[in-house]
């Protein structure tokens, strides 16, 4: 088992819909296959990324900047391949 | 399909109209995959039918596994929630009021082969409560 640590940083929304359900969907999909916990900010609302209402709460348009934190184990892994999938569009673009 | 065992609790949702299909339609659509398949939308239409409680009887009894079933309704003490009420006697069954989409979401990720109804129920409905807020107009721009 690796050391827990905390793996944090910003990102941009790119996709034109923005943070809209399905691609919310898809990213605490992706989060939940992770042992560590996720957590997506937006200003000074911080929700669970393993939520779909929560990281739908963050009503993220394009453009919105946002900040990925996470904690555990796996989290290099966890972070980078949630960071592919925001930076990827959610494969929308 | 996620496989259905004699844990799994079944799910059975019941609305006016065409609300039930609809909302369980626009759900699997935001999911994806296949967490859904096995849960049933019975339409009430405009109202309590013998034909509606033959098939939530039918409905209901198909998804009860072993492990009971969770009935979701759009209004509570409705026609179609206390019909659902009424034909699911007999089985283990908790109610789960406020048919929103946020719920259906919620559904989708719990594992319904470790939970029971109730839970279900409860889990279900504070993402639900969650969901509805309101922001003034200031606000919302």
């Amino acid at each position: 088992m690796s050391k827990a640590q905390e793996v944090a940083g910003e990102l941009e929304i790119v996709n034109p819909l923005g943070l809209h359900a399905r691609a919310a969907s898809k990213l605490v999909s992706l989060a939940n296959k992770f042992q560590s916990d996720v957590w997506l900010a937006k200003g000074e609302t911080e929700v669970n990324a393993k939520s779909m209402l929560g990281v739908l709460m963050l009503a993220c348009g394009k453009g919105s900047k946002v900040r990925l934190r996470c904690a555990g184990g796996d989290a290099a892994k966890c972070f980078d391949a949630l960071a592919e999938l925001v930076r990827g569009g959610f494969g929308e673009i | 399909m996620v496989p259905i065992t004699e844990h799994t609790v079944g799910v059975v949702i019941v609305g006016h109209g065409s609300t039930a299909s609809q909302l369980l339609e626009a759900a699997r659509g935001i999911v994806g995959g296949d967490a859904l398949d096995d849960v049933v939308a019975v339409d009430a239409g405009a109202g309590q039918t013998p034909e509606l409680a033959q098939r939530l009887f039918a409905e209901i009894g198909a998804a009860d596994h072993g492990a009971g079933v969770l009935l979701v309704v759009d209004l509570l003490g409705a026609s179609p929630c206390s019909c659902g009420l009424r034909e699911g006697v007999g089985h283990s069954l908790a109610l789960l009021s406020g048919l929103n989409l946020a719920m259906l979401l919620k559904l989708a990720s719990l594992d319904r082969a470790s939970l029971g109804p109730t839970e279900l129920a409860a889990a279900c409905a504070a993402s639900a409560q969650r969901s509805v807020t309101i922001r003034p107009p200031e606000e919302s721009g």
